[in-house]
């Protein structure tokens, strides 16, 4: 148990940036290792988000009190006997008389619930924690009391003791030794007796039946004594809703997928969500997960949008399984990698919440994976100009170019090192986040940005129209020389970009230069600024569509061109404009890292108008990591003129569609060549074609590496599909490293190993 | 890979109690592990496991489930396609034992009704503890035609044997059928590289069949 010191600072840690839900709620959010939940008391917090809600801090010790009071009541109705067998024998009650209100025939029906959720206690997960009789006790009557309050939800069911045991952990981590602790300060003993380890018990049951009035649902199972064939469960509707609606909706491949290799969704949502994803993730990375549930979505309503989220952080690999592989990730689902940890699930379901379509989906897809659905035309600027047939010369020529490769597999080489240029600037900006905490700005800037996140929100709709209408190029009819002129407005485009990141790099590298000994507020403006600025290129990155404040939007000039130390309004400059970003610059300036071969190439024909912006991209990057750069913030241009001429590329359609033909078709269904099998009943057994073909296997030989297989997915079971992407994925990261470093690239590996080309077979 | 080149993919099923010891006899036959504090299943877990018979590669992909009576959230999932059905009791809990009737019904309004079933006694190690005799289980096998066999995951006795028994039976019912049908060229469907799916039901689709287009 911690010492009275200790648990006080940790008080003061907790509310350091105000005791009220909207800071606390922030602080969690934002403030990762600082976390009120993590530094300062997890229960405290918890308590405050699911018990307390809104009540002044005043009112806590009230309140507390009350729900131990009353927990302490039900105790002694309850479990009386239980706790004093002798009481029993000492009533007048005949033990064997049939009344079934008899005290002896509730007790024996109480020991057996007690027995069915003892051998669940006794088989809680690993922490030694749980297995303390003390620990087991308490878990044991809080269930039980649970259970007897809460006929309707049908008793006890199994996983309702893992949900449990978190909670008792994280209450008596907290929890404080009255007798040991001393204090004349009366604001020292209300909170010690907050604390109080007497009453860890009470405490966690009244987090735990909190929780359970929307997890109950999960546990339902609704016309048990019917003479329903089948009992129709909650959670199996709910397991239908995600993945026939949820998932359909925001990424209907994936579903469509899932569907044809038969994978029932209940299979695996049963335990992801009876669990609140309790066994999904390693424990501290749980808690971090509950803290940000609970902060902000207390009842539960954004669980089905997680499990949408998981899977669309899988979906390649999802993609690529069939029954038994697909099956067995979900159930050892590979654990996100930092700094995308699982709370960051929360973030997705309410970025799904607001964007509950196919384009909600390609953000995120995009957003973790740094690729995007090939087929879908969300992501393009303008949907409404479409299909290949149109362009056929165009097609054939790039085919030849680019020695064929698939849709499939340009996508698939979007850059594939998530960690190194997010991690670069992540770094940098979480130093200047740490340098701003000791200035005690951050929670200013911090309040910007959720101010500016909000707008963004209301703007989002407004863009997503303004895709759909407005073409970058207009509608005529693409020739050769219009996409000349085409790609030469999106060079100068870019340009103009650069040159707003450049001046943003430029203004926090004077700042950090100047150690923030400046004016406190100048200082603020100009790192809103910078923000702003970045997310504005962001979008603008993201959305070729989006004009640049010379052409449409003098609004946004100011925001443009005038010194940050000048301008005092960044935030209303903005919110004049229909920008919008939600997700990380970072995020969006990857997703453009489509082709880097091509960046540099050799006469390549991009084949998308993000092909360019990675040139971009990468020049900007390359920029932000040099510290000897122009500080003049006229963008560079020379050098990108240099680095790839217009004539160089000669023809780009900025918005062409996948062809059609290349793409490795999925199976739809066993059908054609075993009818009989697939009508049966047994029909589930067809695994999709792909497991058994042999072309995996020749691939995974001829790229055999020592390296480790990256999927988490289980032991007991290897893929040769599963190897066959870690292979692409070797590929491409091979391939864009040799590129960045002297630009050749073509290292022995013949065309089609490049560009990852899957030889045609599947379905032939 | 040996685990992506079989034969024959039959899907095996653990049922009975919660607590007799399903997953560990699932773990012990899969991984060759025991784990004495092993959670409680929520949901469903599974895992293969491929052995020879006959010269054949059989893959054994087996479904665990959690045991709480009530919970039916995915009977017929579960069920949907199993050849094979271990029900499992614990020798030290007579109720367990007593439950095998209930457990035998389910199968029968959710499974496929040709499905092989395997009785099985686990923990023959709590010797002290034997609530069950092995003759009751026997006798309760024969009466409605399972076979039987005692193990204990702890440990592993006969827990290979059980699930090699149980996967042997359904072979040689497929390759009979298959033999009854030679005529048929079903012989020419065999590839060695390639999954073969089997079915025991009598309408359609008995035969081997390739596993891949």
């Amino acid at each position: 148990m911690r010492t009275p010191a200790e648990t006080k600072l940790r008080w003061e840690e907790t509310f350091k940036e105000g005791s009220n839900m909207a800071d606390l709620r922030r602080a969690v959010k934002f403030n990762g290792p600082n976390s009120p939940c993590a530094a300062g008391l997890r229960s405290v917090c918890w308590k405050i988000f699911l018990l307390w809600r809104t009540a002044p801090a005043e009112l806590w010790p009230e309140l507390a009190r009350e729900s131990r009071a009353s927990y302490s009541a039900l105790c002694d109705q309850h479990l009386r006997f239980i706790r004093h067998p002798a009481l029993l024998a000492a009533l007048t009650v005949d033990p064997l008389a049939d009344d079934p209100d008899s005290p002896w025939i509730t007790a024996r029906n109480d020991e057996t619930v007690r027995a069915e959720i003892l051998q669940d206690v006794c088989r809680l997960p690993d922490e030694p924690f749980y297995h303390e009789e003390r620990i087991q006790a308490m878990i044991l009557d809080i269930l039980f009391l649970y259970c007897k309050l809460n006929p309707g939800v049908g008793g006890y069911r199994q996983g309702m003791h893992e949900l449990l045991a978190p909670i008792v952990w994280v209450v008596a981590q907290d929890a404080v030794d009255l007798e040991t602790v001393a204090t004349d300060d009366p604001a020292d003993a209300l909170i010690f007796e907050m604390l109080d380890s007497s009453f860890i018990e009470h405490d966690a049951f009244a987090l735990f039946s909190n929780i359970m009035e929307s997890a109950s649902t999960f546990y339902e199972v609704e016309g048990g004594t019917n003479l329903e064939a089948q009992q129709r469960n909650t959670i199996v509707e709910r397991s239908k809703y995600i993945h026939e609606v949820a998932l359909i909706k925001i990424d209907e491949e994936l579903a469509n997928h899932l569907r044809n290799i038969e994978v029932l969704p209940q299979i695996f949502l049963i335990r992801w969500i009876r669990l609140l994803f309790g066994r999904e993730f390693e424990f501290e990375q749980l808690l971090t997960l509950w803290d940000t549930i609970f902060a902000y979505d207390p009842t539960l309503e954004l669980i089905d949008l997680m499990c949408v989220a998981m899977l669309l952080r899988i979906r390649w690999t999802l993609l690529e399984a069939d029954y038994s592989v697909a099956l067995q990730l979900m159930l050892k689902y590979p654990a996100p990698p930092p700094p995308h940890g699982p709370y960051t699930f929360v973030d997705d379901a309410m970025y799904l919440k607001d964007h509950f379509d196919a384009a909600g989906g390609v953000t995120l897809i995009f957003k973790y994976t740094g690729k995007s659905p090939a087929n879908t035309s969300v992501t393009s600027p303008a949907p409404s100009r479409t299909s290949t047939p149109s362009f056929p010369k165009f097609n054939s020529l790039r085919q030849r170019t680019m020695g064929a490769r698939s849709p499939l597999s340009t996508s698939a080489r979007i850059l594939q090192q998530p960690g190194s240029v997010e991690a670069l600037l992540q770094g940098a900006a979480k130093n200047m986040m740490e340098r701003g905490e000791k200035l005690g700005i951050n929670q200013a800037v911090r309040g910007a940005m959720g101010e500016f996140r909000r707008n963004v929100q209301g703007f989002q709709e407004t863009r997503t129209l303004a895709r759909g209408d407005r073409g970058l190029f207009g509608e005529s009819g693409p020739s050769l020389s219009e996409h000349s002129v085409a790609i030469t407005l999106m060079e100068r485009r870019n340009r103009r970009l650069a040159a707003m990141l450049d001046e943003s790099v430029t203004n926090l590298k004077l700042l950090a230069a100047s150690a923030f000994e400046g004016e406190r507020e100048t200082d603020l403006e100009t790192i809103e600024m910078a923000a702003a600025k970045v997310q504005f290129v962001s979008a603008c990155l993201e959305d070729p569509s989006l004009a640049l404040p010379e052409e449409e939007l003098p609004a946004l000039n100011t925001l443009a061109i005038s010194s940050p130390t000048e301008v005092g309004s960044s935030t209303v400059a903005l919110d004049t404009t229909p920008v919008v970003m939600v997700s990380s610059a970072v995020d969006e300036i990857r997703s453009t890292l489509s082709t880097p071969d091509s960046a540099k190439g050799d006469n390549t024909l991009a084949s998308r108008p993000n092909e360019l912006d990675i040139e971009q991209a990468i020049d900007e990057i390359d920029e932000m990591d040099t510290d000897d750069h122009d500080e003049d913030t006229l963008p560079p241009l020379k050098s990108e003129l240099t680095n790839s001429p217009p004539s160089s590329v000669s023809a780009v359609i900025p918005d062409t569609p996948p062809p059609p033909i290349q793409r490795e078709q999925r199976p739809n269904g066993p059908i054609p060549t075993r009818s009989t099998l697939a009508q049966s009943s047994f029909a589930w057994m067809l695994e999709p074609d792909t497991t058994s073909s042999s072309l995996p296997r020749r691939h995974s030989s001829s790229f055999a590496s020592g390296r480790p297989a990256i999927s988490g997915a289980g032991s007991g079971i290897s893929s040769v599909q599963k190897k066959r992407s870690n292979t692409n994925r070797e590929r491409n990261a091979f391939l864009f490293g040799e590129v960045t470093a002297d630009g050749a690239g073509e290292g022995g590996l013949s065309a089609d190993q490049i560009f990852g080309l899957q030889p045609i077979r599947k379905g032939g | 890979m040996a685990n992506d080149e079989y034969d024959f993919l039959f899907k095996v099923v653990l049922i009975g109690d919660s607590g007799v010891g399903k997953s560990n006899l699932l773990s012990r036959f899969t991984r060759n592990e025991f784990n004495l504090d092993s959670k409680s299943t929520i949901g469903v877990e599974f895992a293969t496991r491929s052995i020879q018979i006959d010269a054949k590669t059989i893959k054994a992909q087996i479904w665990d489930t959690a045991g709480q009576e009530r919970y039916r959230a995915i009977t017929s999932a579960y069920y949907r396609g199993a050849v094979g059905a271990l029900l499992v009791y614990d020798i030290s809990k007579s109720l367990s034992f007593e439950n095998v009737t209930r457990w035998l019904k389910e199968l029968r309004d959710h499974a496929d009704s040709n499905i092989v079933i395997m009785l099985v006694g686990n923990k023959t190690d709590q010797r002290h503890l034997r609530a069950v005799p092995t003759e009751d289980g026997k006798n309760f096998a024969s009466e409605n035609g399972l076979s039987f066999i005692e193990t204990s995951a702890l440990e592993a006795t006969n827990v290979d044997l059980a699930f090699q028994n149980i996967l042997t039976s359904i072979y040689q019912i497929v390759s009979s059928k298959s033999l009854a049908e030679e005529g048929a060229d079903v012989g020419k469907k065999f590839d060695p590289r390639e999954g073969n799916n089997i079915s025991l039901s009598q309408e359609g689709g008995q035969e081997p069949s390739k596993g891949c287009c």
